[in-house]
């Protein structure tokens, strides 16, 4: 039984996730390699994490205005009084509140290269990121406080990948070959040792929430099993670029640079689509034995 | 753009109904019901806030249901506030769980018609 009000909250719910990583992630490129781009390049980074972190904001507050819709199952119970409340009291209500904060704080904070704008930002992406346990099937757990550092790292290593990948795409092609090469390269030696946490911390996850083989067989294993096979996709693609593109782009190569602007572009739309499903995931699914289940404390009553 | 509107709504449509902790319900999904039918029965496995019910027959009238109430419970009892002549039901439900999970169904009836004395 879906709704227009189920496809448009879900929807906006995975522009958050991509807006949000995208804002997070980009920060943290501008805030490591800063230098390394050049003052010119560096402000196009930060204008990117603003815009992304703006987006994120507005979507944000449009998909928590309009979740008492889908509660309801019509667009007229946007604005009814108990399901607001219910949403505010529950996991979800803090989570929105504490990554509109985040956002903010991150928006705001991109204006100018401070060492006080610095902190700030760090913050607000800290605060934009740890805003996803607050809520979700990690925060109704038993095991919440096993679930919720993995969560949080999982996230982090994700936000890093996906929001280098536009200022890594930009810098291929401009500037002498050598600083393009240098700082692929950077990039890489960084994520080989980052992007594993994406993988170790999922399955750190998938293996408290996902009880036995036979539960990979359900809608939630599925959709586990494809975000894994997704990412053993964006694996490959990784490496084509660290062990083909690269080399060639510090020869001064165009066809390597082409090639690999290509396989970060589609880098980019898969990771995109993975936080996508993601969002569906989440907000159609449970883990077989949080299925029907309500963690205690969670509902009109609750308060966290 | 099109085509991935077109891919998330497929995406969303193909999806079956999704966290449905329905325990029971009364009638029962696709039981034959000899008399007037009063009341809809949903039981829940934890506490829900039931935010939407609406029951509507083989041609797609709605009848008319008492509203749901605003409370969090595992058991939800709603008179049904027309006559219902014999023939297919269809209740469909929606409420919201832990975390504000929205979950969602539907029960099937029929209300058998008189047999003849």
């Amino acid at each position: 039984m879906f709704l227009a009000a189920d496809v448009t909250v879900i929807g906006l719910r995975a522009l958050t996730f991509v807006a949000v990583f995208l804002a997070v992630g980009t920060w943290i490129f501008a805030a490591l390699w800063e230098r390394e781009l050049g003052a010119a390049a560096a402000e196009r980074v930060r204008a990117l994490a603003r815009a992304a972190a703006v987006v994120a904001l507005i979507v944000t507050v449009v998909h928590y205005v309009l979740t008492p819709a889908r509660m309801a199952g019509a667009f007229g119970s946007a604005f009814d009084p108990s399901l607001e409340a219910l949403l505010l009291q529950s996991g979800s209500g803090s989570a929105n509140i504490v990554r509109v904060v985040g956002l903010a704080v991150l928006a705001l904070s991109l204006d100018r290269a401070t060492r006080l704008n610095a902190i700030a930002a760090g913050a607000g992406a800290a605060l934009a990121l740890a805003s996803f346990a607050f809520g979700g099937h990690t925060a109704i757990h038993p095991l919440r406080v096993v679930l919720a550092p993995l969560l949080l790292v999982h996230l982090a290593a994700a936000a890093f990948w996906f929001g280098a990948l536009w200022p890594l795409y930009a810098a291929a092609g401009e500037g002498p070959a050598a600083r393009s090469a240098a700082l692929l390269e950077r990039f890489s030696r960084l994520a080989v040792r980052v992007v594993p946490f994406v993988l170790v911390c999922g399955l750190g996850m998938a293996m408290v929430f996902v009880r036995s083989v036979a539960e990979l067989g359900t809608a939630y294993g599925t959709f586990l099993l494809a975000k894994t096979a997704g990412f053993g996709v964006l694996l490959a693609l990784a490496a084509l670029n660290k062990r083909r593109f690269t080399p060639g782009v510090r020869a001064g190569d165009m066809g390597a640079v082409r090639g690999l602007r290509r396989t970060i572009v589609a880098e980019w739309w898969l990771i995109a689509a993975i936080l996508a499903a993601t969002a569906v995931m989440t907000s159609l699914y449970a883990p077989e034995h949080l299925e029907g289940a309500f963690g205690a404390g969670h509902g009109a009553e609750a308060s966290h | 753009m099109r085509y991935l509107l077109a891919a998330w709504l497929l995406a969303l449509s193909s999806l079956a109904a999704a966290h449905t902790p329905l325990e029971s319900s009364a009638p029962a999904e696709n039981a034959t019901v000899p008399g007037p039918v009063k009341q809809l029965l949903l039981a829940f496995g934890g506490d829900v806030r039931l935010t939407a019910v609406v029951l509507i027959d083989a041609q797609g009238a709605t009848k008319k249901t008492a509203p749901v109430p605003a409370a969090v419970a595992k058991q939800f009892t709603l008179a049904v506030e027309e006559d219902l002549r014999p023939g297919a039901y269809t209740v469909t439900w929606r409420a919201v769980g832990a975390d504000t999970h929205v979950v969602s169904g539907e029960i099937h009836f029929t209300i058998a018609a008189a047999q003849p004395l």
